[in-house]
């Protein structure tokens, strides 16, 4: 009987332990943790770009009231869409997802947007001639991580490549959005070693910016408001002040900027105090090179898919290819000094036809032959903006790091440029920072 | 294949008939990585779209295996291997997520008895390496399909301890109900990020403290030289 007593009771504690400890365990755990903070203040947003709009969408989603201040007279910032130039919608700005595994490529799976891998056959324009492949794998040589920290084309004259391959080397640093000269070959790999979502490209049957509008702007346009440029931005650790152009006052007790980082380093905004010279240094450290995209319509699809290495324009992609759609339109996608060339002659037209002249030394004068129009979206003519995307520059360290970290909790930093685990050039690199500044922004509160 | 199978059963069989217990376990496993969880948790608020928050990875089941070398009955010692499955699914409108962690645990163990050898209760403690895998399904496929697809290999060091109740089933086979606890100070998974949060940085540190409290039934079964404590009534 004793025996009998003994077992049960060892028994039921053992099933009580059994019981009881992960559920003690799991009520200090929850899956909603950070959506609960205690911050009672307001956020303004310098920017509606994708960093800023999803900096405003996560605010919005955790009850903080916000505003979002636009330069220009249209969301998106290099994001834009281009309609009835072609029988399909054209992406005027990002275009690309880069891998599936991130921000955006959820938002896509959630959207059930359609996209389609970007695997186009790609040949060279090299010495003259149209090649399928270089005789060195050039391509390969610009991503091994024991390059030197020298300029991709300081790299290219050690390796006998320049002025050989000029044009490819131009178009694969303008796929970086930078001259040659200026990018650099060490900390292009370097800054990009933790890139994480994915190595494969697509594109969109829509636009990427139809995903950006649907999937996020239509929930926070209500908070936008446009034509009000920033010229002051007075802070302290206790809030900001924010003076548009125009002369309105904005007050709030946080401050999120996501302008592009040329208008950081060129001093459009007069911030009282000055930022300290640390950071203006490391703004200054960071790249941004000119870039455009110059659609090109053709009665006729003469030529290849997908060509690098013209040595006005570096890039030459058939945007119908995979669209529902059969105009034969070929952007031009010239970036760095490349583009800077091309700005230089004063006007699209000039442009436009400097792209044709050298589309016709590659396909024998079908290009003019067979113009229809052009449409030029010039990322650098455009006054908020000025530039195509962030790129590493020799010897600049940590620069993008201590750009980005907050200053006295209030100003908080996002925008492409300010991602600095590896995704800085894209669109879901920007809503990261986007919403890493938020998590910065409430840290104390939780 | 017939050859490594014949060869794997040679290694393994004269352990097999050597040993003074055989031991078979399946049960529930609770989870607890704290780091994983800021992960878990920075997803669900940069993600306002998913009308379904991720939960925590936490929630498994697992299974285990121990032989126990010939020894004196009160103390004996021998090898483990366990193997535990954990998931994290989330089914938002459009995008069903699945987080899966598999474990598996390679170890030593030593097992006690109390003096009084009437008594069912049964104490283990052991340390073991963990090794860990872990990805994530989107809508049922791996999100990327190539040499970056999102998943992360880990490696940690684990000691453990195991608390049972031994129920005479037989003559030398018993039945145990138990409740064990492992702690993991460091498992290095340098990649969890971009499975969980699909990004990185933004949790910092490579690495995470992990507790494993696992409850279950284990089938033992001695070889007959020896003299079963007698148990129950």
């Amino acid at each position: 009987m004793h025996d009998r007593r003994h077992f049960l009771r060892s028994f039921g504690a053992l099933g009580l332990l059994v019981g009881l400890d992960p559920f003690l365990l799991a009520g200090c755990r929850k899956e909603d943790a950070l959506l609960e903070h205690t911050f009672r203040g307001r956020v303004l947003i310098i920017g509606a770009g994708a960093a800023g709009l999803y900096a405003a969408y996560v605010l919005k989603s955790l009850g903080i009231p916000c505003t979002v201040l636009e330069a220009s007279d249209r969301i998106g910032g290099r994001m834009g869409k281009l309609e009835g130039f072609a029988d399909f919608p054209i992406d005027l700005g990002a275009e690309w997802l880069h891998g599936r595994n991130s921000i955006m490529g959820d938002l896509a799976t959630r959207m059930s947007e359609r996209i389609f891998e970007d695997d186009a056959d790609m040949c060279f324009w090299a010495n003259g001639s149209i090649v399928d492949a270089l005789p060195e794998d050039i391509v390969a040589a610009y991503d091994t991580d024991d390059l030197p920290d020298v300029s991709y084309r300081s790299y290219a004259e050690q390796r006998g490549w320049w002025p050989s391959y000029a044009g490819l080397i131009e178009a694969l640093a303008g796929d970086q959005g930078a001259p040659a000269q200026a990018l650099s070959a060490y900390w292009s790999v370097k800054e990009m070693e933790n890139w994480s979502s994915g190595s494969s490209d697509h594109r969109f049957k829509r636009t990427y910016f139809d995903l950006l509008h649907d999937g996020i702007a239509v929930h926070v346009q209500d908070r936008v408001l446009l034509n009000a440029p920033v010229d002051r931005i007075t802070w302290s650790s206790t809030g900001v002040e924010v003076r548009t152009a125009n002369g309105d006052l904005h007050a709030a007790e946080k401050c999120i900027l996501t302008v592009p980082v040329t208008v950081l380093r060129e001093g459009d905004i007069t911030f009282e105090p000055a930022l300290p010279t640390e950071r203006t240094a490391a703004f200054g450290k960071l790249g941004m090179g000119p870039g455009m995209k110059v659609f090109l319509k053709f009665t006729q699809r003469f030529y290849r898919p997908f060509l690098w290495g013209g040595t006005v324009c570096g890039a030459y992609q058939d945007n119908a290819w995979g669209k529902d759609g059969s105009t034969p339109v070929l952007m031009a996608f010239p970036m760095g000094d490349q583009a800077a060339a091309l700005q230089a002659l004063g006007n699209d037209e000039a442009i436009v036809q400097a792209l044709l002249t050298e589309l016709d030394s590659m396909y024998g004068g079908l290009a003019s032959a067979s113009f229809v129009e052009a449409h030029v979206q010039n990322w650098t003519a455009m006054p908020y903006i000025r530039g195509a995307y962030s790129y590493s520059t020799v010897g600049m360290g940590d620069a993008r790091s201590v750009a980005a970290r907050p200053l006295a909790d209030t100003l908080f930093f996002a925008g492409e440029a300010m991602n600095t685990n590896g995704h800085f050039q894209t669109v879901h690199g920007a809503m990261e920072t986007g919403y890493r500044a938020v998590n910065e922004l409430l840290a104390p509160y939780r | 294949m017939r050859l490594v199978a014949s060869l794997l059963l040679g290694c393994i069989a004269p352990f097999l008939t050597h040993a003074q217990e055989h031991r078979v376990d399946v049960g529930y496993r609770y989870l607890y990585a704290p780091r994983w969880d800021r992960m878990v948790q920075t997803y669900n608020v940069s993600r306002p779209f998913l009308d379904e928050l991720q939960p925590l990875l936490q929630h498994g089941i697992g299974m285990g295996y121990a032989y126990f070398f010939p020894g004196e009955r009160r103390l004996r010692s021998g090898l483990s291997i366990g193997y535990d499955r954990f998931i994290s699914h989330a089914d938002a409108s459009g995008l069903e997520s699945r987080i899966r962690l598999h474990q598996v645990r390679v170890g030593y163990t030593a097992r006690i008895l109390p003096q009084d050898m009437e008594s069912p209760w049964h104490l283990e403690a052991g340390a073991s390496v963990l090794g860990n895998h872990l990805s994530r399904l989107v809508n049922d496929a791996p999100i990327e399909d190539d040499e970056l697809r999102p998943r992360s290999l880990g490696l940690g060091a684990e000691v453990n301890v195991l608390v049972g109740l031994r129920v005479a089933i037989g003559e030398h086979r018993w039945l145990m109900p138990y409740i064990r606890v492992g702690v993991a100070p460091y498992v290095h998974q340098p990649s969890a990020e971009p499975v969980l949060n699909q990004t990185r940085g933004l949790v910092a540190g490579d690495g995470t403290f992990m507790l494993t409290v696992g409850a279950g039934v284990r089938v033992i079964l001695e070889r007959t030289h020896s003299t079963p404590p007698q148990i129950g009534p």
